[in-house]
């Protein structure tokens, strides 16, 4: 048996045994103290579970040690269904309302979090596919006659997925700490209405996530950055082979777009054209 | 009263090892007789109840990522030491009391 497993059983076995919650949280923390000490000295997670001794005769210990009052306070908690379901419905209104309330700023809040998660792969997506793009402009200019354009896409797409790649780690870091932040919040949100075990599962799956830095293999990289450097020549030495002048842009005029002035700025020669567009 | 008895004289054994100083679960464990056959599970009983009556207290330090929790002993705890090692005497007579008894 794990750690893990080890702990939601104790505490699985301390509820069923109507010990007080703060008594569970004190000896779940207590044995896991236990088995993270005797993995230090050497041992394996399974063994170090194994020489605690059986669930039964810890709870054993635990409730026998227990004065009688806390006891009754242990039944108190799991008590009368009938009364709790009365005292709920009565109490609708203020819980209720608070529930929506929470429930909306939970999903509010998990919505703009995963926004943000899709608009980064919808960058991502299209770099690589700009790569992509970036070939068939090269092959569509030399068929056609115009290689200077096509070469000058095949350069800004080659470098555009070289970014792509060289972004991966970051990436794959923001992803999955969104994952922990979306379940952490809602595991806050629903503790209350959450058995204590679903409670631990869903820490663990977070606590995974958070991880640290992903392990992206350096080859990759390097291919990254090769192709970001590549493809930033290539389209650098295009331009510099027409006599591109970043200034001479400052010259082109506007045109108005949804009541705004926007700056379309046109440089074409030879066959290779350039736009940047910018708001007053 | 058989574990009346030696849950008190457990007591004591936790409070003399937190005598030479702070101490943490499994340290106490391994710091006392083997004799004595304390485990975890005869150990988290007995900090609770030292704790509860004021004999000892604890703080959580951290420890290479994770949090362990030191006990230290209290005025109180040792007073009950000493106590106890005031009945010296006392405890030494009804031993040899009880010893002769199970000889016979």
């Amino acid at each position: 048996m794990n750690k893990i497993d080890f702990l939601l059983q104790l505490k699985d076995a301390l509820n069923k045994a109507h010990v007080p919650q703060s008594e569970v949280h004190d000896a779940a923390q207590f044995y896991a103290e236990c088995v993270d000490e005797r993995i230090e000295e050497g041992a394996t997670e399974a063994e170090a579970v194994e020489g605690l001794g059986s669930i039964d005769s810890i709870v054993e210990g635990i409730v026998a040690d227990l004065p009688q009052a806390f006891r009754g306070i242990g039944r108190l908690d799991s008590g009368n269904k009938a009364l709790k379901v009365i005292l709920l419905l009565l109490t609708f209104p203020v819980w209720g309302s608070v529930l929506v309330f929470l429930a909306l700023v939970a999903a509010s809040l998990v919505a703009v979090l995963w926004s943000l998660l899709a608009a980064m792969a919808a960058f991502w997506i299209a770099c690589i596919a700009a790569g992509l793009a970036g070939i068939a402009s090269l092959v569509h200019g030399i068929a056609n006659g115009t290689g200077q354009a096509g070469a000058l896409g095949f350069g800004i797409g080659i470098a555009l997925s070289g970014l792509a790649v060289v972004l991966l780690p970051l990436m794959v870091y923001v992803c999955r700490w969104l994952v922990f932040a979306t379940v952490r919040f809602n595991l806050w949100v629903s503790r209350p209405f959450m058995k204590a075990s679903t409670y631990e599962k869903g820490s663990a799956f977070a606590a995974r996530m958070r991880g640290g830095w992903p392990h992206v293999p350096k080859t990759l990289l390097i291919v990254g950055l090769a192709l970001l450097l590549l493809g930033s020549a290539v389209a650098l030495a295009v331009l510099a082979s027409c006599g591109f002048e970043p200034w001479t842009l400052a010259q082109a005029p506007s045109i108005n777009l949804f009541g705004r002035d926007v700056y379309l700025f046109h440089w074409e020669q030879d066959g290779t054209a350039l736009f940047v567009g910018t708001l007053s | 009263m058989e574990s009346q008895l030696k849950r008190g004289f457990l007591e004591l054994c936790v409070l003399a090892t937190l005598a030479h100083g702070d101490s943490y679960g499994y340290q106490i464990i391994k710091d006392m007789p083997r004799a004595l056959g304390m485990t975890e599970s005869t150990l988290y009983p007995i900090l609770r109840r030292l704790k509860a009556q004021g004999s000892l207290s604890e703080n959580a330090q951290e420890h290479g990522g994770r949090t362990r929790k030191y006990f230290t002993i209290t005025d109180k705890g040792r007073r009950q030491l000493d106590e106890f090692a005031q009945e010296e005497q006392a405890i030494q007579e009804i031993l040899a009391y009880v010893l002769k008894g199970a000889a016979k």
